[in-house]
C-alpha cells in the first residue's frame, strides 16, 4: 500500500464509522441477532465485517442505545438485540442530522448550475 | 470443529474478563450460524471452516476491537507488552530489595529487632513497587502518546498478516490451566526460603529462659556446617523452581515440558528432605544438651526437639507428595 492509499483508507474508515452506527441502529427497531443483522445489512448493500459488528453491538449496548437478551431459537442460543427507548431517540436525531447533512454535502459535491 | 473451539478460546484469551464468557458464547453461536448457511446442512469441510475463520480475522485483532473504542492511557496494541514488562520489573525489584536489605543488615545480634526489620522490608517493597509501577506506566503512556501523535497504529504492527486458522493453538486442558495465585505464592516462598536459609540460618532456633538468668537464651537447632552441605543443592533446586514458575507465568500456560520439569524438581526436593530427616548430624546435638543442662526443665527435651524438627520436615514432605500427585494426573491428561 502506498502512502496515499494508506491515507485514503484511513479517511474512508473515518467516513464509514458514523454511517455504520446509523445503519445498525436503523435495522434494530425489530429484534435481531447478530448474524441476521449482518445479512439484512448486506442485503441493503452495506458490507460490514463480522468482527466489526459484534464489538459495535456491545458498545452500543453499553451506551444504553440497545437492549439485549439470550434467547433460544431453533438449535442454539443466540443473543438478540433491539433499540432501547434511548436508542429510538438517538436514531431519530441522527437520522435528522443525516438528512440535513446529505443536503449540505450534495450542495458541495454536486453544485447545481446557477449556484456557482 | 476443533478449530472453531480453538478460535473461540484464542479470542477469549484477549477479552476483558468481565464479558469473556458471554462474548465467547456469542462468537460461537455466530460461527455456527455461518457454518450452517455455508454448509447447507451438511458437515462443513475443513476448508469451509478455514475460510470462515479467516473472514473473522486473527483472534487477537478480533478481541482487541472489543476494547478499541475505550479511552486509554495504554492501548490494546501495547497493553500485553506493558503487563509483561511490569511483571518482570516488579519481580526484579523484589529480588533486588531482598538482597540489598539483607546485605545492609549488619551484625545480627540476639537483640536485633526482627519486627522492625520485617516492617522496613514491607514498607520498602510497597514503596519500590509503586515506583516501578509508576515508571513503567509513564514510559508506556509516553510511547502510546507520541505514537498516537504520529498516527502510529501499534495494533496493526503487532498483527500477523499471514495468520491462518491452522496456526491456532490447542486449548490447554482445564485442570492444567494456570493459577496465578499459586505461581506467585511459589515464587514468594522460594525467595523467602533462599533468604532465610542463606542469610539467617543461624537464627533458626528456640529462645528460652535460662535458670537464674534474666537474659533469655538461644538454642541453635541446626548444625550450620552440616546445613551448608545441603544449601548448595537447595539453592540450585529453588532457583530452578523459580525459573520454571516465572516461565509459566510469562508464557501464561503449562506445557508438558513445564509440568514434567516441575514434577522432577518436586521429586528432587522430596528426596533431599528425606535425606535431611534421617541425618542425625544435622541437628546441633551438643548445643541442645548444653542448653538443657542450663535450664530447670527435666525430661527428654532433646528427643522432643529432634521430633519437632522431623515432624516439620514430614509435613512439608506430605504436602509436596500431594502436590506431586496432582502433577502426575496433569501429565497423564497431557499424554492422553
Amino acid at each position: 500500500m502506498t502512502e496515499l492509499e494508506n491515507t485514503i483508507d484511513k479517511l474512508n474508515q473515518e467516513l464509514r464509522r458514523g454511517t455504520i452506527v446509523i445503519s445498525v441502529l436503523s435495522q434494530l427497531k425489530e429484534m435481531q441477532y447478530g448474524y441476521s443483522l449482518v445479512q439484512s445489512l448486506n442485503a441493503n448493500g452495506l458490507r460490514l465485517e463480522q468482527n466489526t459488528l459484534y464489538p459495535l453491538l456491545r458498545r452500543l449496548e453499553s451506551q444504553n442505545l440497545l437492549e439485549s437478551h439470550w434467547g433460544v431459537d431453533g438449535s442454539r442460543p443466540r443473543r438478540y438485540y433491539r433499540l432501547s427507548a434511548d436508542g429510538f431517540q438517538a436514531l431519530e436525531i441522527l437520522t435528522k442530522e443525516w438528512n440535513e447533512m446529505v443536503v449540505v454535502m450534495n450542495g458541495f459535491i454536486n453544485p447545481k448550475e446557477g449556484d456557482v | 470443529m476443533v478449530k472453531v473451539d480453538r478460535y473461540v478460546y484464542a479470542v477469549g484469551k484477549h477479552l476483558p474478563k468481565s464479558h469473556r464468557e458471554d462474548i465467547k458464547k456469542e462468537i460461537r453461536s455466530t460461527i455456527e450460524d455461518i457454518i450452517e448457511e455455508r454448509a447447507d446442512g451438511e458437515t462443513p469441510t475443513e476448508q469451509q471452516i478455514d475460510e470462515i475463520l479467516l473472514e473473522l480475522g486473527e483472534p487477537r485483532e478480533f478481541a482487541c476491537k472489543y476494547r478499541k473504542d475505550a479511552n486509554y492511557l495504554i492501548g490494546p496494541g501495547l497493553f500485553d507488552t506493558y503487563k509483561l514488562v511490569l511483571k518482570i520489573c516488579l519481580i526484579l525489584a523484589a529480588i533486588g530489595i531482598f538482597s540489598l536489605i539483607t546485605n545492609k543488615t549488619p551484625e545480627l545480634s540476639e537483640s536485633y529487632n526482627y519486627f522492625g526489620f520485617i516492617f522496613r522490608l514491607l514498607v520498602e517493597i510497597v514503596n519500590q513497587g509503586i515506583h516501578v509501577f509508576g515508571l513503567v506506566t509513564i514510559s508506556f503512556f509516553l510511547i502510546q502518546w507520541f505514537g498516537n501523535a504520529r498516527g502510529k497504529d501499534f495494533l496493526k504492527k503487532k498483527m500477523n498478516s499471514a495468520w491462518h486458522p491452522s496456526k491456532l493453538e490447542a486449548i490447554p486442558k482445564s485442570h492444567v490451566q494456570i493459577k496465578y495465585s499459586g505461581l506467585i505464592t511459589t515464587i514468594i516462598i522460594s525467595v523467602l526460603t533462599l533468604v532465610v536459609f542463606n542469610f539467617f540460618a543461624e537464627k533458626i532456633g528456640i529462645y528460652y529462659n535460662r535458670a537464674g538468668d534474666q537474659d533469655s537464651g538461644f538454642l541453635q537447632i541446626l548444625s550450620l556446617d552440616r546445613l551448608a552441605d545441603y544449601m548448595i543443592f537447595w539453592n540450585i533446586e529453588i532457583m530452578l523452581v523459580m525459573v520454571i514458575s516465572l516461565y509459566v507465568l510469562i508464557g501464561k500456560r503449562y506445557t508438558l515440558f513445564t509440568v514434567v520439569a516441575e514434577s522432577l524438581l518436586s521429586i528432587a526436593v522430596i528426596v533431599l528432605l528425606l535425606i535431611m530427616v534421617q541425618d542425625t548430624t544435622l541437628i546441633n546435638n551438643s548445643a541442645i544438651s548444653e542448653a538443657i543442662s542450663s535450664t530447670d526443665i527435666s525430661g527428654d527435651v532433646g528427643t522432643f526437639i529432634r521430633n519437632l524438627w522431623r515432624t516439620a520436615l514430614a509435613i512439608i514432605i506430605v504436602f509436596m507428595a500431594v502436590n506431586l500427585f496432582g502433577r502426575g494426573k496433569a501429565i497423564l491428561k497431557f499424554l492422553k
